[in-house]
């Protein structure tokens, strides 16, 4: 029943049409579907909208015809058009208007819908002159009485044309003033950002045929500065290379097509900056200072910082000893990471030997200035020297602890227990020294030794284990000094 | 056979129902419950140029949302109903995509203001239309589908790159249900129509016009 109601309306429309409009040659141009990826054609719809057309006595150019078309001139996209290849559609089709066409939305479940878009194109001037765009879906379709609902994509189909064909104009100009743009097929203006005394490449390629008598003059406008454009064995292909002295700043281009008969066109063709200034940057090294130098063991972290922002487009950081030797770099595209830790090793995982070492970080920006900042490190890697003496004090034993380097102490623990016996004595823990721990003397220690061992850590990580196998030899006169076993040294955390 | 007898009961109930609700509604006629949620919040910026504005250039759209595709569909049906609505010349899609690529401006990157410039330039476009889809979905609760989005748009000064109107607008598709599932939007595709529609309309209302219209 819908469809007899369609084709009366569509047979009503084409009494109405003029001799003119009859003659009027339309090229639908395969229906793009990006339900179906990003070139699906939809030809179920293409040729439902052929069939249309041609129902309402309009030329349409057969499917064959168009796919030819578009293979000859390349043309992948489908759903849109340039006004070039408009262009070339009115000449190689002879067609006055172009229907392009979008199924935007194509789904089964959970509710069936459809959305298509569509325009017409006048090829004359290259303008829009109709489009429509319709989303139906089972619910939009539904009936109070429930009678011929559709259930399906299928059923929703049919009504999808009819629909947007619905306010298809009675009136349609087929014929408009003629357009005659230039066509750019490609430009290229490299590099956008430059310093002083770098080389400017700019190009214009022009999609126009022409004859020899009638070829184009292009110049390149650069601010007040005017510079021809050379003309490449490539027919429409303009380019110049120059260098640029010019003074901080912007720089925009544009490119002036002077025909022979006195026709000029301008197209802005891009922008170009000259930037003479170096990123300023500034490295700021966390860890302790000791004698005016940024020292650390194996956690130092870098943090660079630019004074002013500006985009990066790469950095380097390097560390060399004290003599001039790079020992280890890295370096990145964009800007550095906003914070580094350095481990105080090389790529292989080595710790750098005790010494100082220069860091250095190198940024550029877009223009290729280099920026850059140094400072100097120590790695300090000796462990902290701790001065243990002991003296008994009205029968308590009292121990003193004096830390004898420059880094602080971060904490220690002494542990005394009896030599024999393994018993717990004593157990005392600080963060600074000098320091002294007391005790009273057990009344049955008789001759068992007292066994101390200390840890003893900086700041900096460095650790210290003392193990002193008699604590009360050390309250004895030194001629009666006995061998102590003592161990110190590196003790690595992992 | 017997397979298909209960969904005909069902069926014949279902009908049933919608006949007495058209009763019901003729009885009723008059006292719809339709819920405007709000139109288009317009942020007039800074005024549109004073000369006339002839042509117009929509560049594609940017997704922010999940939904995939949500900014080339919002961005198609825009192009048709701008055009439906308004008699502005507006730049071919194809020559829109084709400056994107002269400027080496990827799918989903937003142009700079040189670019902005330049494009306006390469289209011969005094307006520039940018847009963002925010959110979209679509979703199925209680038996009835339904779907949501949200948009901003922006109108550019082709001149200077610089935003003069800014227009977000949110809807979901419940907000133009009727009676029942009457008036129910349940598709994003559906629902970008609607929603340009009125994002257009306010556009007009604020003062947009084209040259001679």
């Amino acid at each position: 029943m819908r469809q007899i109601i369609f084709l009366l309306a569509m047979a009503l429309f084409l009494c109405c049409l003029s001799p003119a409009e009859a003659a009027v040659k339309i090229a639908v141009f395969p229906i793009q579907d990006i339900s179906r990826g990003d070139e699906g054609v939809n030809w179920q719809l293409t040729d439902q909208f052929s069939r249309d057309f041609e129902a309402m006595g309009l030329d349409v150019v057969s499917r064959d015809t168009i796919i030819s078309f578009l293979a000859r001139h390349r043309i992948r996209a489908l759903g849109s058009l340039d006004t070039y290849s408009i262009q070339r559609a009115q000449r190689d089709l002879a067609v006055n208007l172009i229907l392009l066409g979008t199924v935007c939305q194509q789904q089964p479940q959970p509710s069936p819908g459809l959305a298509v878009v569509a325009s017409l194109i006048r090829t004359d001037d290259g303008q829009t002159i109709w489009s429509n765009s319709v989303a139906l879906s089972d619910v939009d379709t539904r009936r109070i009485l429930g009678i011929n609902e559709p259930t399906s994509l299928n059923d929703l189909y049919p009504l999808l044309t009819k629909d947007i064909l619905a306010t298809w104009p009675s009136d349609i100009t087929a014929t408009a003033g003629k357009m005659q743009p230039v066509d750019l097929q490609s430009t290229w203006l490299r590099p956008t950002y430059i310093h002083s005394g770098q080389e400017v490449q700019c190009s214009v390629r022009l999609r126009m045929s022409w004859e020899p008598k009638n070829r184009p003059q292009v110049i390149f406008k650069v601010g007040d500065r005017v510079l021809k454009a050379e003309e490449s064995i490539a027919e429409g292909f303009f380019d110049l290379t120059w260098r640029e002295d010019g003074p901080e700043g912007r720089y925009p281009v544009t490119a002036v097509i002077l025909w022979p008969d006195g026709k000029k066109e301008t197209i802005l063709l891009g922008t170009y900056f000259v930037d003479n200034q170096p990123p300023d940057l500034e490295l700021t090294l966390k860890g302790f200072t000791l004698n005016d130098k940024t020292t650390f063991r194996d956690r130092l972290l870098i943090i660079p910082r630019l004074r002013v922002g500006e985009p990066l487009t790469q950095w380097r950081i390097t560390f060399a000893n004290s003599s001039g030797k790079t020992l280890l770099s890295q370096d990145g595209a964009g800007p550095p990471p906003e914070k580094l830790f350095w481990r105080g090793q090389d790529e292989e995982g080595h710790s750098f030997p005790e010494g100082d070492y220069l860091i250095t970080m190198k940024v550029w920006d877009r223009a290729g200035n280099m920026g850059e900042s140094s400072k100097m490190v120590t790695v300090h890697l000796g462990a902290p020297k701790v001065k243990v003496t002991a003296k008994i004090v009205d029968k308590n034993l009292v121990i003193d602890l004096e830390h004898e380097g420059q880094v602080p102490i971060a904490f220690w623990r002494l542990d005394l227990r009896v030599a024999a016996t393994s018993a717990s004595l004593k157990l005392a823990e600080g963060t600074s020294m000098p320091t002294h721990v007391s005790m009273p003397l057990p009344a049955d220690l008789g001759n068992n030794a007292i066994v101390g061992k200390l840890i003893v850590q900086d700041i900096l990580g460095n650790k210290t284990k003392l193990s002193i196998a008699d604590i009360m030899a050390l309250t004895r006169p030194k001629t009666e000094e006995k061998e102590k076993d003592q161990e110190s040294g590196w003790v690595e955390e992992f | 056979m017997s397979t298909q007898e209960p969904s005909r009961h069902r069926h014949a109930a279902h009908r049933l129902c919608r006949t007495l609700l058209l009763l019901w509604m003729t009885l009723t006629a008059g006292c719809t419950t339709f819920v405007d949620g709000g139109g288009p919040q317009l942020q007039q910026l800074s005024p549109l140029p004073t000369k006339d504005i002839c042509r117009v250039a929509v560049l594609p759209f940017l997704n922010e949302s999940n939904y995939t595709q949500a900014d080339l569909i919002v961005y198609k049906i825009f192009m048709a109903e701008f055009n439906t609505s308004t008699t502005f010349q507006v730049s071919q899609e194809g020559d829109v995509r084709k400056a994107f690529r002269q400027l080496q401006i990827y799918p989903q990157q937003k142009p700079s203001f040189d670019q902005l410039r330049i494009l306006a330039d390469r289209l011969g476009a005094q307006l520039l239309i940018t847009g963002t889809v925010n959110e979209a979905g679509e979703v199925t609760a209680g038996g009835m589908p339904n779907s949501h989005l949200v948009l901003t748009l922006q109108i550019i000064d082709a001149q200077s790159g610089r935003t003069l109107w800014n227009t977000y607008h949110k809807r979901d598709g419940q907000e133009y249900q009727k009676v029942m599932h009457f008036g129910l939007v349940a598709t994003i595709s559906g629902l970008a129509r609607r929603m340009c529609r009125e994002i257009i309309a306010a556009w007009l209302e604020g003062g947009l016009k084209a040259c001679g219209g």
